[in-house]
């Protein structure tokens, strides 16, 4: 599990009715990253999370947090 | 016809599952499981084996820097190659160069005793670090891909 880092990609991704292989082919990338990330194994560059965050029309603070 | 994401996924799994086994084989070879090694010798049959150890040794070592899938389209491979791949991959070659490191220091400290023909040596030593990094690259892909 990533440390001090909380994210919510499964809420947003489950509100915008998308499976995990929906999601990744809307983002790009394999049903692997949003697997791993969804579930805190691996913490992701700037630049998939912007992806995230643009294919879930969220901002990036919205998916993911620091712990307190 | 499957597209890209079906394609890399499809390879993805391979990649994951198939690792371990290469490890192993890897690391049977340098036991002389599969078929015993005459260190040092000059025949033609002993330097077709070492030819053909080292042809593998390579083509073992680009896949664990690479990632493989040199025959997907370029899309395909972009996503099998993504993220989580490249930081297991980088995870794996750590391991594989500590165990690799370690080993040295084990056949230092063993030589004295048991002196080992340079040959066998760096074959113990490559074997060791290419088949571990392939273990726990397999280990690492096949807990991403759940």
């Amino acid at each position: 599990m990533v440390e001090g880092l909380v994210n919510e990609v499964k809420l947003h991704r489950e509100a915008a009715a998308l499976t995990q292989i929906g999601l990744a082919e809307r983002m790009g990338v394999s049903r692997k990253t949003v697997n791993t990330v969804e579930n805190g194994v691996f913490a992701p560059s700037i630049v998939v999370a912007l992806k995230f965050a643009k294919a879930l029309n969220v901002s990036v603070e919205d998916l993911f947090q620091l712990r307190d | 016809m499957a597209n890209e994401f079906e394609k890399a996924e499809k390879f993805g799994k391979a990649r994951a599952q198939a690792a371990p086994f290469i490890g192993a084989l890897i690391l049977a070879l340098q036991q002389g499981i599969i078929f015993g090694w005459d260190w040092e010798a000059t025949s033609s049959g002993a330097l077709l084996q070492v030819g053909l150890w080292l042809f593998f040794a390579i083509v073992m070592l680009l896949l664990l820097l690479t990632g493989g899938g040199w025959f997907l389209d370029k899309k395909a491979r972009a996503i099998a190659n993504d993220e989580p791949s490249v930081s297991s991959r980088q995870r794996a070659i750590k391991i594989g160069f500590v165990v690799s490191l370690v080993t040295c220091f084990l056949v230092v400290a063993i030589s004295p005793f048991d002196p080992l023909p340079a040959q066998r040596a760096a074959h113990i030593i490559a074997s060791t670090g290419l088949g571990t990094a392939f273990v726990a690259l397999g280990m690492s892909e096949l807990f991403a891909h759940g």
